[in-house]
């Protein structure tokens, strides 16, 4: 289950939004998301999610994995829901509740736009493009590449373990569960020194290069960035007639 | 425990930025100052961002909510390398996961560093150095770390979650309730996380100790006090016997080289029978701690001696094995003797082989010969069979 959800198979693929520039897609995803969490009622981030389940599903993702990627949100939500209700009364704690989880599915539908439509390596190519320090960009594209490394690694313990009866019991699962988590420091370690081993053969010097270098923006971008820019309007608009109307 | 993406107004999610800010710009100086004298650090860093994000990743069964909940994975960061940097490597930890897993999000990324970076990394990494102060072992130090760490998360989480949605009514009121409201969950997945913590670090270190040392996670001493705990239990009943009977007790303040010196005094008189008492004298004080709880000067000089992982004190066994009576055999005891008492002392012996390493020297010659003549022969004497021509 984790490795559907956690894969960046859908933003390898070639269509019309993976092909935008990732600068004009952060941007875009950011001001949206501000406006879905700053509006004052449910409506307008209900749009917003409706419209991006519509591109998710138009762009060919599954519907199984949208709902795996919204489960974890909603569990925190319904939380939050219930709560809102003990705190604040049925009538005022229904409307409150309602609001966040709007908000939440709204922004977190946006969220997964991006990530559905963007590798994170471009994404951080991007942030390098904002200015964000090349350190922090550096470890952020290793940790990345390496994550699918080690989750692989800790997938393949935890099979044996359980082949081996490991989590038939709490007291079990626990030691199972900590020589797993130990053996993964392990593999960490020893991993981050060939790492750097090879990367020194290749002439590393304690910082790498962007040879990617900056793509020029295309029509196709820059028609993309008049949409955005045209749909961030129309919120904006619509956002304030709700709030007239209420 | 993630606040997700939309739930804190964008004013809080500022204020919950700015407070996370100046911890990642910390750790970025610190990492470039680092970087300059190891340079391998870049990568271990990144993999620990890997490393965070995989254990997060897992799950892990909660008993009571009958539920699966996620370890915060800070507190192993905080352990393996400073909070400082696990903040930083949390930080991308969270990227990763809100951009993927949709747990956390994009204006709540401060409020998240702040609750499972800043107040995980600090609680984890305080508890576990003041536990390891105690000398503690490692399995507490790790286990309260663990939990700390959870625990820290989760109130802080209920704080940020308070001060955004309280509204007209007063905020500690609703951090109590959202306290409460996660109590069930995340009462026990502390105490989990606190086990599991526990285990990785137990489980490192038995397998892979030199990883914790380089870390900076244990000191290399913790080999050498083990050491020294099993031998002074095992010399300290000597030491009650023979001292008991010899009445020289080692006094408290005594250095080693006055034991020694004592101990030579008695050894020439008597010697058969005061050598086991030097013996036990030196061993219990060389290898016994002092009323302070400290080791004898001797074994611990200097620092960076203390420091030698399984430093065993040689100039201390060859003092011993000096001291050692020479235990006499038959030839001396009854022939030599007998021979004595009929007028027929033993003549001064034509080599003496107890001079030097005399006696050394002829058994290596003679191995080298045996060697020799083995090695020569080894197809004779292990491959070929009698009646066998191959």
């Amino acid at each position: 289950m984790l490795n559907e959800v956690f894969s960046d198979h859908f933003a390898q693929k070639v269509n019309y939004l993976t092909e935008v520039d990732a600068r004009a897609k952060a941007l875009f995803i950011a001001a949206a998301i501000m406006i879905v969490v700053s509006s004052r009622n449910a409506y307008l981030p209900l749009i917003v999610f409706f419209s991006s389940l519509v591109i998710l599903l138009g762009i060919g993702i599954p519907p199984k994995i949208i709902l795996l990627r919204l489960a974890v949100p909603l569990g925190v939500v319904g939380a939050i829901f219930i709560m809102q209700i003990f705190f604040y009364g049925m009538a005022d704690g229904l409307a409150a509740g309602f609001l966040i989880v709007a908000r939440v599915l709204g922004a977190v539908s946006l969220i997964i736009c991006l990530s559905m439509t963007t590798p994170v390596n471009k994404l951080l190519h991007a942030a390098r493009w904002f200015q964000v320090p090349n350190t922090w960009v550096e470890i952020a594209m290793l940790s990345y590449r390496y994550s699918f490394v080690l989750l692989e690694d800790a997938v393949t313990i935890r099979n044996a373990q359980r082949a081996r009866l490991g989590y038939s019991s709490l007291g079990r699962s626990l030691k199972s569960f900590g020589e797993l988590m130990g053996s993964t420091v392990i593999r960490a370690y020893d991993r981050s020194i060939a790492v750097y081993e090879s990367m020194l053969l290749r002439g590393y010097d304690g910082s790498t290069r962007n040879i990617s270098g900056e793509k020029e923006f295309s029509f196709k971008d820059t028609a993309a960035v008049i949409i955005f820019i045209i749909i961030l309007g129309a919120l904006l608009i619509l956002n304030s007639l709700f709030l007239s109307s209420f | 425990m993630h606040i997700s993406e939309g739930i804190l107004p964008l004013w809080w999610a500022g204020i919950w930025s700015a407070l996370a800010a100046p911890f990642l710009i910390k750790g970025i100086f610190d990492i470039k100052k680092k970087v300059k004298l190891t340079p391998s650090f870049k990568p271990l860093l990144g993999l620990m961002g890997a490393l965070v994000f995989v254990i997060s990743c897992m799950p892990v069964p909660v008993p009571t909510a009958g539920t699966c909940s996620h370890p915060a994975g800070t507190g192993i960061s905080a352990i393996l390398i400073g909070p400082i940097m696990s903040i930083f490597v949390t930080s991308i930890a969270l990227l990763i996961q809100a951009l993927f897993l949709a747990h956390g999000g994009l204006t709540t990324w401060g409020a998240d560093i702040v609750s499972m970076g800043i107040a995980g990394s600090f609680a984890a990494f305080i508890a576990f150095k003041i536990l390891r102060k105690f000398k503690l072992p490692l399995f507490f130090c790790g286990f309260a770390a663990g939990l700390l760490a959870d625990w820290a998360t989760y109130i802080t989480t209920s704080l940020e979650l308070a001060s955004a949605l309280h509204g007209s009514k007063p905020m500690l009121a609703l951090f109590y309730t959202v306290l409460i409201a996660f109590i069930p969950t995340q009462l026990p997945l502390g105490i989990l996380e606190g086990f599991l913590t526990g285990g990785m670090i137990v489980f490192v270190y038995k397998r892979r100790p030199e990883i914790l040392v380089s870390l900076g996670v244990v000191k290399k001493s913790i080999g050498v006090l083990f050491i020294c705990l099993l031998l002074c239990a095992n010399s300290q009943p000597a030491f009650a016997l023979n001292l008991n009977r010899r009445g020289h007790f080692p006094r408290i303040g005594d250095t080693f080289q006055q034991v020694v010196n004592a101990s030579r005094k008695v050894s020439p008189q008597d010697s058969k029978e005061s050598a086991p008492a030097s013996i036990a004298v030196l061993s219990s004080r060389a290898l016994s701690p002092n009323r302070r709880g400290h080791f004898p000067s001797a074994l611990s000089r200097s620092p960076e001696k203390e420091s030698v992982p399984y430093d065993i004190p040689y100039d201390r066994v060859l003092l011993l094995v000096e001291l050692l009576p020479k235990w006499s055999g038959v030839d001396e005891s009854v022939v030599e003797k007998i021979s004595a008492e009929h007028g027929r002392p033993a003549w001064t012996p034509f080599i003496n082989t107890d001079q030097g390493d005399l006696l050394l020297f002829v058994f290596l010659l003679a191995g080298a010969a045996g060697g020799f003549v083995m090695g020569y022969n080894f197809r004779k004497l292990f491959t070929e069979k009698k009646g066998h021509n191959c």
